[in-house]
């Protein structure tokens, strides 16, 4: 059943340009099916809260400080954690002190960089106590237990390998013999080793278009394109070419990310 | 349609089939009206985005409107509020919506008069408002008055379906408004008058944006105004120190943007309006012949002086463009002239281009802060709504334009990116503060860059040397900002920088701990570490001479050491174990390491197991040992106070956690030792400044939750930070520090609001610092003390005269941060000018540094 959703709902002519500091359209799709959706909504414009989710998770407390204090005096970091563990699982709630301060975050600070990261930002209608564990049934976010690609920040890979290509190629699979399973630490340095490979190899390109110029400070991101995180993976022979060259995908896996969040 | 009638037929053939279907909700149908602006409106926002359909888009949004307008409230409401937002949203379209809606007017009179009537009545809204108390304006609100300048611009360039002297006396109400307020006082500058006086000429030009020369009549009522106010408006040139970007010698000519004001839009005028020619775009040939013009319907009416004079000085809370203008205006560069050549890449302030497109951007910047990418997405378009070649080709490296110009000096040299990130950048550097958070400036500069790096990052490159290059005179307070802009941009780009540049001046000024580069570099790396949980990234981009920047120790591990050791009279502290992020009591070979665990027991255990007689009985257990302790009580706030440390060391929140659960408990015990209040706060914060030696801005945020338990007071943080040991006072070299001070005194704005005591006792121990380093430098009290000249040319010996520099390079930090605290603080130092200017004389007695302060004093209240 989908509710209305009020102001949220209606059409304004007040902007040449949306503005970033609205509900995602995640927040809005909860809200029609929860019942106290459009007050939730209504108390995440004045809380003072916001989620922040695709953190590394080897991201700290201290970092997300530095980071987030220049929005605003922070009351209270509350960082994700996974219900079994304990440990860090990729999201937080940040309390400022004003809620004008908590609409600037998600304003300017969605999508920048944390710990190599596009962290995104939400707003929120306030902390709960329990909303800080995961809901994944491995203790993390849900996001991280469905999504398919390799990410070294965020847990490695969630599927065993020989699960994720044994439909593909047939050898049996099934009963979890993936040789890159576990070993978080382990298979990050790996994936380190084929970064910086590449950058090896595409550095006298580098080197050509910028040295001969007064000005060649180039950020290694200018070649952001080159570095797809699924390059590595590719060429560490687990993943089928079509699968992860999505970048389709990175919106549904955010979503799901991001149901993770909410207390059943 | 027909696969749909297949699909039916085969769910009829299966009854049960029709049942089980998921249940899709309805599409919701929208009215024919409101799915019409749905498809509308976007078009009219990116009007003139791409040159190849703007011709199509006018023909048929006008021809769309003049048939839609009059029916519907809804469709009418739409259409003008869109007109509005992109009129003040995106002035740099504000031609394409002015030749819509004369394409409008060509067809339907009564339309073009409704827009005309609306436009007019905003502007007149705004008037009003700007004297009504309307509470702080949002964030991107620009203020009224800017709102003014954007509708009657955009009411110019509608100036051929208007009639002549209805628009010229708008201009003329305007200007003898501003003529007015800038004579209330003759010795006061004018905040709202120097606004509107700069806002309303560099309107002027756009009254003949569809008209060019054609229109005589026109002209001439220009020429008399223009000559008018030439005549009327007195300029008060104001050259207020503590604004001042440099403090020694600024590397460019320092001018206020009222100044250049009147001289640019004359040289626009004179020749023919060449200048116009050569940066509007001649849309006259879309422009559909006007019908007989409008006039408006009332004329304009402007507040009453004395109803205006609560809001001429355009505080805080007016709108973000209009408080620019609380200060003088000071043109701010970044890409000097002639520095890569013979040649601008920024279009000179000095002309009415530059100006324009300096105001553009500002406002493009500031109105639509809340969302960054489309603001660097429409930065990038800006050409499109301007002629040809006023720009070099994007991308262009400086050499390739030199390459250019050396063979044909008359192609343009012109980058826009230049241009733009120069007005981003003067909005990071505005002084006495910033229009918007400082990370919203950050990140959009982190966009733009991601949105074409191979363009900006260079362009970024070139800001960062500049900076870098005049970072011994360039403000204190700036130097900070500096380095926060740039680690930000580093951690969004893989902490990639050409660091062998500045090797040399690492090299050279290896031992120095004021050198203000050293200082940079320092924390810079610090920063970034703080920003990255993977250190080995930063350490890889770093070569071998900054390396040791990767130790972040706050203070050398020996004093740690030292003062660890000061409290035993047997045991002896081991450099390593001092050196450790770890709770050092707890050594298993301190005889009585088994109490102090007992103690972390204790404040693990849960808020309502704990017994404070427990905590007592440790406390007495420990007095047994009290021969190896040198001095009982200063060793119970030290232990006490490092165990609730090291029980919430795993994160901030735990440190908060811990802090609230004991605070009673530790107030409780501290009150009861026999110690002096402020020797007691005193050691609290050394002591978690010695567990967190390794990242002192953990320390001081710890520090902080000590403060809010009411643990510590502020001004033991200020006295905490702004002390010297060793001749080293890391108020004036760690970030951390000088972040803590800020943040102390900005949050007793909150808390204690009225009590300026904080703020008095830093202004005095900077003070006698400042008289600490003129003895140590040993000049006279009347010999100026001069900042060493450290080029390439100099012959300074930069190791045997490192003493005599590090004094230099101290006081003239501190003088800086004195700067910087007067006008950071302006309304809390307003009350303590008096005091601070007759007591000068006996605390200050270097007379030149005398002067200086008494200098920046006398201007505090113009701030």
């Amino acid at each position: 059943m989908s509710s209305q959703l009020a102001e949220f709902d209606e059409l304004k002519w007040t902007h040449s340009v949306k503005r970033l500091d609205k509900p995602s359209s995640y927040l809005l799709r909860k809200a029609r099916r929860n019942p106290h959706g459009l007050e939730d909504l209504r108390k995440s414009l004045v809380s003072s809260t916001i989620y922040v989710g695709n953190l590394s998770f080897y991201t700290s407390e201290e970092q997300i400080y530095e980071l987030f204090s220049k929005c605003g005096m922070i009351k209270r970091i509350i960082m994700g954690l996974d219900r079994f563990k304990f440990t860090p699982c990729g999201f937080c709630f940040i309390i400022y002190n004003e809620p004008r301060e908590a609409l600037n975050a998600v304003k300017y600070l969605s999508d920048t960089k944390l710990d190599e990261k596009n962290i995104s930002i939400d707003l929120d209608p306030g902390f709960e106590d329990g909303r800080q564990f995961g809901r994944g049934k491995s203790g993390g976010q849900v996001s991280d237990e469905l999504k398919f690609e390799y990410d070294a920040a965020r847990g490695g890979f969630a599927i065993p390998l020989a699960q994720r290509i044994a439909p593909r190629f047939g050898n049996g699979g099934g009963n979890g013999n993936g040789r890159r399973r576990g070993g978080r630490r382990q298979q990050h340095q790996q994936h380190d080793q084929q970064y910086d490979q590449q950058y090896d190899q595409y550095q006298p390109e580098q080197e050509d278009n910028y040295h001969s110029q007064f000005d060649n400070y180039v950020p290694e991101d200018a070649m952001g394109t080159f570095q797809s995180r699924y390059a590595g993976a590719e060429t560490l022979d687990a993943v089928p070419a079509e699968a992860p060259a999505s970048e389709a995908a990175a919106p549904a896996a955010r979503e799901e990310e991001e149901d993770s969040y909410m207390p059943e | 349609m027909s696969d749909r009638k297949r699909r039916r037929n085969f769910d009829d053939d299966e009854d049960s089939y029709q049942d089980y279907r998921p249940r899709v909700p309805k599409r919701q149908r929208i009215p024919p009206v409101v799915q019409l602006c749905k498809e509308m409106m976007p078009d009219i926002c990116t009007i003139g985005e791409s040159t190849k359909v703007f011709a199509d888009d006018i023909k048929f949004l006008s021809e769309a409107i003049i048939s839609e307008f009059g029916h519907e409230d809804y469709f009418n409401n739409a259409l003008l509020d869109t007109f509005r937002a992109v009129v003040l949203e995106q002035p740099h379209k504000q031609p394409a919506i002015a030749l819509l809606v004369m394409a409008v007017n060509a067809g339907n009179q009564v339309v073009g008069k409704s827009v005309l009537n609306f436009f007019f009545d905003e502007l007149q809204k705004c008037c009003t408002s700007s004297a009504e108390d309307s509470g702080p304006a949002e964030s991107n609100d620009t203020g009224p008055w800017n709102k003014v300048k954007l509708y009657l611009r955009f009411l110019s360039l509608l100036s051929p379906m208007i009639i002549n002297e209805d628009i010229i006396a708008v201009y003329q109400a305007l200007l003898d408004f501003a003529v007015q307020l800038n004579n209330i006082d003759d010795t006061k500058r004018n905040a709202l008058s120097e606004a509107i006086f700069t806002n309303t000429i560099l309107n002027i030009p756009y009254l003949f944006y569809f008209k060019k020369a054609d229109d005589n009549a026109l002209q001439t009522q220009v020429e008399d105004l223009v000559s008018k106010i030439e005549a009327n408006y007195k300029l008060k040139s104001t050259g207020i120190k503590l604004l001042r970007e440099y403090d020694a010698s600024s590397p460019y000519e320092i001018t206020e943007l009222i100044q250049v004001a009147l001289p640019n839009i004359k040289k626009a005028l004179a020749n023919n309006m060449d200048q116009l020619t050569q940066l509007f775009c001649d849309w006259n040939e879309l422009l559909p012949e006007q019908p007989d013009n409008h006039g408006f319907n009332d004329a304009l009416s402007l507040p009453s002086i004395e109803d205006l004079s609560k809001y001429s000085s355009l505080s805080n809370g007016v709108g973000s463009v209009d408080n620019m203008w609380k200060d003088p205006r000071y043109c701010f560069h970044v890409y000097l002239p002639h520095a890569a050549g013979e040649f601008d890449t920024v279009l000179p302030i000095t002309t009415y281009a530059g100006q324009l497109f300096n105001d553009i951007v500002i406002d493009i910047v500031q109105s639509l802060e809340f969302n960054r990418k489309e603001v660097s997405r429409q930065l990038s378009l800006l050409p499109n709504f301007f002629k040809d070649g006023i720009f070099a080709n994007m991308g262009d490296s400086i050499a390739q334009i030199a390459a250019v110009y050396e063979e044909n000096p008359l192609a343009s040299t012109f980058k826009l990116e230049d241009l733009e990130i120069e007005a981003i950048l003067s909005l990071i550097f505005k002084l006495p503060d910033v229009s918007q958070p400082y990370a919203y400036f950050y990140t959009l500069l982190v966009d733009i860059c991601q949105s074409n790096p191979k363009a900006i990052a260079p362009v970024f490159g070139r800001a960062f040397r500049f900076f870098y290059q005049n970072i011994d005179s360039l403000d204190f307070e700036l130097r900070q900002r500096f380095l926060d802009w740039f680690s930000v941009q580093m951690s969004n780009f893989n902490f990639s920088w050409k660091w062998n540049e500045w090797e040399e001046d690492a090299i050279k000024f290896h031992n120095s701990f004021y050198n203000p580069k050293i200082v940079f570099m320092k924390n810079l790396v610090r920063k970034e570490l703080r920003l990255t949980y993977n250190t080995s990234e930063v350490d890889a981009s770093l070569p071998q001479e900054f390396k040791k920047y990767l130790e972040t120790n706050f203070v050398p591990a020996e004093e740690v050491q030292q003062w660890y050791q000061s409290f035993f009279t047997e045991y002896q502290v081991r450099l390593e174990d001092a050196a450790k992020n770890e709770l050092l009591f707890s050594q298993a070979d301190i005889p009585f390491e088994p109490i102090v665990r007992d103690l972390v027991d204790y404040v693990h255990k849960q808020n309502d197991t704990r017994e404070i007689s427990e905590l007592e009985g440790i406390i007495e257990k420990l007095r047994e040992h009290a021969g190896q302790i040198t001095d009982f009580n200063r060793f119970i706030v030290v232990l006490l106070t490092q165990v609730v440390v090291h029980c919430g060391s795993r994160s901030l929140s735990h440190a908060n956690k811990y802090i609230t659960d004991l605070k009673d408990e530790l107030k409780t015990i501290f009150e009861k030792l026999d110690m002096d209040a402020e020797a007691m706060e005193q050691l609290i914060i050394e002591s978690v400044l010695a567990y967190w030696n390794i990242n002192s801005q953990t320390g001081f945020l710890i520090v902080d939750a000590l403060k809010f338990a009411e643990l510590v007071s502020p001004k033991a943080i200020l006295n905490f930070c702004l002390l010297e040991k060793n001749d080293r006072c890391y108020a004036l070299s760690d970030v951390t520090v000088i972040d803590t001070i800020y943040r102390t005194l900005s949050q007793l704005l909150i808390t204690n609001a009225g009590d300026n005591q904080a703020f008095e006792f830093v202004f005095e121990q900077m003070c006698l610092m400042l008289n600490r380093a003129t003895t140590a430098l040993g000049v006279t009290e009347t010999e100026n003390v001069v900042l060493p000249d450290l080029s390439e040319k100099s012959e300074i010996d930069p190791i045997n005269e490192l003493p005599k520099l590090e004094h230099t390079w101290k006081y003239s930090a501190t003088l800086g941060f004195v700067k910087s605290l007067l006008r950071k603080y302006s309304p809390q130092y307003v009350s303590l000018v008096e005091k601070f200017t007759n007591g000068m004389g006996g605390v200050v007695s270097h007379q030149p540094t005398q002067q200086q302060l008494l200098e920046w004093i006398g201007e505090v209240p113009q701030i």
